[in-house]
C-alpha cells in the first residue's frame, strides 16, 4: 500500500503579512512556514499505517521554497519520500490542480489530508482531490478500523456528537480529523539530519493554466483582505490584576 | 436563476443554520435570487417542511433508506441531480460536517465556484460578495463570485443567526416528494453504523447557565484544577475548545464548536481561547461572552462583550481568591 500525505506549509501566525494579489489570490511575505496542524495529524496517520501495514509513505507539499521545512519535518518523522510542488496560493482549486499530476504519477492507494488548513480555514482540498481522482472519500476521519487490499473501514464524525462507521472502496481520500493520534515530538537533531535528505521537485502550479482548464471553478476572486471590524469589539476591563478581577466579579454578579 | 438551500435535518430536528440561510436569502430581491427552493434528504422527514413555510417557494423532500441519510456520496448524487437539472443555480448550505464535504463535492462536479465558510454575503448583480475568516479570524477576506453560471456558497454556523424572523414564517409551501432513484446509489461507500456519543447528565454542557471554557492558552493539563475550581466557585461547568480535547486534557463531551457542542449559556467565560471560527460557531449565541487572553489582538475580543488582556494562569487564581473572600465576607 502506498500512502500519499498532503502537507501544507502555513505562515507562522504572528509574523504574517497577507498580500492580496492582482490575480485574485493571496501571498504571504516576511514569514516562515510550519506544517498546517491539521495536516500533521494526517502525517501521524500515514506513519501509523507505515507501522501497522508496512505502507510506503510519501509527503507532498505545494508551496514556495521557504515552505520546504514542512517536508523536512515529515522526513524527520519517518516519511519515506518528499515531493514539493512550487507555487504560492491559498485557493483550494489551484492547490488541487498543482497536486493532481504528482498524485496521478505516485498512484497511491490512500491519500491523506488534514480536515482544513489553518490559514484558509476551508475544507475543500481533500474532497476536490477525491472528485478529480475519482476516488472514494471520507471527511473528519477519527479512526481507521480496518484496511485490506480493496477496502478500508473508517470512523468519521458526522456532527451533533454522532460518528459513522463507513466502508470505502480503495483508492480513497481520507480527510483526517485532528486528535486521531497523538502528535509525536521530533528532536532538533533528527530534524537537522533530515535536512540532508533529498526533496524531489514535482513541477509548479501555473494559475493562468488552471483558470483556462477549469474556468467555472475559478470564477471567483479574492478582492481584499482586512483586519476584522472592531465595531463589535469587547469592552476591555483594564487596570491592575486585582482591580480587573474585582470589576469582572461585579459584572458576573450583575448578570447572574 | 434559481436559489436552493440544502436543508440538513434528521428525524429529530432541522439544523438551525438551514433556517437562517433560507431567511437571509429570502430577503434578497426575487429578480436576483430567482425562486427559493429547499432540498431535504433523510429519513422520517414528515412535517419538516412546515418550518420553511413562507420562506421557500418549494421544498423537495427525499426519503432514503437507513444509512443513506448520512452517506454523503448519496446526498451529493441527489443534489447534483436536482441542481444539475434546473439550469444555473446557486446552492446555499451550512459549513457543517456535511456541508464541508458536500459543497466541494458538488461544486467540482458541476464545475462552478465554491466559496466556503461565508460570514457575510451581498448579492445585487451577477456578482456576489462574500466575506470569510482566515488565519484563525485575524484576517477577513472579501471574495467576489460570478453567479451567472451557478455557484455554491457555504455559510459559517451561527453567522446569520440574527436573520431569522419568526413573523415571516407562515402559509403553505409547495412540497414535492421525490421517490428513490437508482442513479443516486453509492458506488464507493457504505455507512455501516451510526453511533451517538453518550455521556453522564453532569457532563451535559448544553444545560449549563455558566460555562468556564479553557483553550490552548491553558498551556498544560496540570493547570486544569484552577479552571475547575473557578467553574465550581461560579456554580458553572467546565468546557473547552477543540485543541484541549485533541491533546487529551479533557473529554470530547466538554468540547464547544463545530465538531463539538453548540451552547448558549447565560455567561460564557473564554479563558485562553483565541476565537477561531470553528469554536465561535458553537458558542456565539451565549448571553454574555467574557474573554481572558494575553494576546490583545486575539479574535475572541471581536465577539466578546467584555475582555481582559491577561495571562489566565495569573488572572484566574486572583479571581478565585476574590470570589472566596466575597463568600466569606
Amino acid at each position: 500500500m502506498r500512502v500519499a500525505v498532503c502537507s501544507k506549509g502555513v505562515p507562522i501566525e504572528m509574523a504574517v503579512d497577507v498580500v492580496n494579489n492582482a490575480d485574485g489570490d493571496i501571498s504571504y511575505t516576511g514569514t516562515d512556514f510550519y506544517i498546517n496542524e491539521f495536516d500533521s495529524y494526517a502525517l501521524e496517520t500515514a506513519l501509523n499505517l507505515k507501522q501497522r501495514y508496512d505502507a510506503e509513505t510519501i509527503a507532498i507539499s505545494l508551496g514556495p521554497l521557504r515552505s520546504q521545512e514542512v517536508l523536512y519535518f515529515a522526513l524527520a518523522k519517518g516519511i519515506d519520500k518528499a515531493i514539493r510542488i512550487d507555487g504560492q496560493t491559498v485557493r483550494p482549486e489551484m492547490i488541487v490542480s498543482g497536486l493532481l499530476p504528482v498524485l496521478k504519477e505516485v498512484d497511491p492507494g490512500l491519500v491523506l489530508v488534514g480536515v482544513q488548513s489553518e490559514d484558509w480555514m476551508g475544507a475543500e482540498v481533500g474532497i476536490y482531490l477525491a472528485q478529480a481522482l475519482n476516488m472514494s472519500r471520507a471527511y473528519a476521519v477519527t479512526e481507521i478500523t480496518e484496511l485490506n487490499e480493496s477496502d478500508i473501514r473508517v470512523r468519521k464524525e458526522i456532527g451533533a456528537g454522532k460518528t459513522a462507521e463507513v466502508a470505502l472502496k480503495l483508492p480513497a481520500v481520507l480527510c483526517i480529523q485532528s486528535g486521531i493520534h497523538p502528535l509525536q515530538y521530533i528532536s532538533k537533531g533528527r530534524l537537522r539530519k533530515a535536512r540532508s535528505l533529498p526533496i524531489n521537485l514535482g513541477g509548479s502550479v501555473d494559475p493562468k493554466d488552471v483558470r483556462d482548464k477549469i474556468p467555472g471553478m475559478t470564477s471567483y476572486d479574492i478582492v481584499g483582505v482586512a483586519e476584522p471590524s472592531r465595531e463589535g469589539q469587547a469592552e476591555m476591563i483594564t487596570g491592575e490584576r486585582p482591580e480587573k478581577a474585582k470589576k469582572l466579579i461585579e459584572i458576573i454578579n450583575q448578570i447572574a | 436563476m434559481q436559489s436552493f438551500v440544502y436543508i440538513e435535518a434528521d428525524e429529530e430536528e432541522v439544523d438551525p443554520t438551514s433556517l437562517q440561510i433560507a431567511s437571509r436569502i429570502k430577503k434578497i430581491p426575487v429578480e436576483i435570487r430567482g425562486p427559493l427552493k429547499g432540498i431535504c434528504i433523510g429519513k422520517n422527514l414528515e412535517g419538516k417542511e412546515s418550518q420553511f413555510s413562507g420562506l421557500l417557494d418549494e421544498i423537495f423532500i427525499i426519503e432514503v433508506n437507513k444509512g443513506n441519510e448520512s452517506n454523503t456520496e448519496v446526498i451529493s448524487n441527489v443534489l447534483l441531480d436536482i441542481i444539475g437539472n434546473h439550469g444555473p443555480c446557486i446552492l446555499f448550505l451550512g459549513f457543517t460536517h456535511q456541508g464541508m464535504e458536500l459543497a466541494p463535492a458538488v461544486g467540482w462536479r458541476l464545475e462552478i465556484p465554491v466559496v466556503t465558510a461565508c460570514t457575510d454575503f451581498e448579492w445585487t448583480t451577477d456578482t456576489a460578495y462574500c466575506k470569510r475568516s482566515m488565519l484563525g479570524g485575524k484576517v477577513i477576506a472579501s471574495i467576489s463570485v460570478m453567479m451567472n453560471e451557478g455557484a455554491i456558497i457555504s455559510v459559517q454556523k451561527g453567522a446569520w443567526k440574527d436573520d431569522v424572523d419568526s413573523a415571516a414564517v407562515g402559509g403553505e409551501v409547495l412540497t414535492t416528494k421525490m421517490g428513490w432513484k437508482e442513479s443516486w446509489a453509492a458506488e464507493k461507500s457504505e455507512v455501516i453504523s451510526i453511533s451517538k456519543e453518550k455521556f453522564e447528565e453532569d457532563e451535559d454542557i448544553t444545560k449549563a447557565e455558566i460555562l468556564v471554557s479553557a483553550g490552548r492558552g491553558l498551556g498544560d493539563p496540570d493547570n486544569l484544577p484552577i479552571i475547575k475550581e473557578l467553574a465550581e466557585s461560579l456554580g458553572g461547568m467546565i468546557s473547552c475548545s477543540r485543541p484541549v480535547v485533541d491533546l487529551g486534557w479533557l473529554p470530547a463531551s466538554r468540547q464547544v464548536g463545530i465538531s463539538g457542542k453548540t451552547v448558549a449559556p447565560v455567561i460564557y467565560l473564554a479563558l485562553g481561547i483565541s476565537g477561531q471560527s470553528n469554536h465561535v460557531a458553537g458558542m456565539n449565541a451565549s448571553g454574555t461572552i467574557i474573554a481572558v487572553n494575553k494576546d490583545p489582538s486575539s479574535p475572541i475580543f471581536n465577539i466578546a462583550r467584555y475582555g481582559i488582556v491577561d495571562d489566565l494562569l495569573e488572572f484566574v487564581p486572583e479571581l478565585i481568591n476574590q470570589l472566596k473572600n466575597q463568600k466569606s465576607a
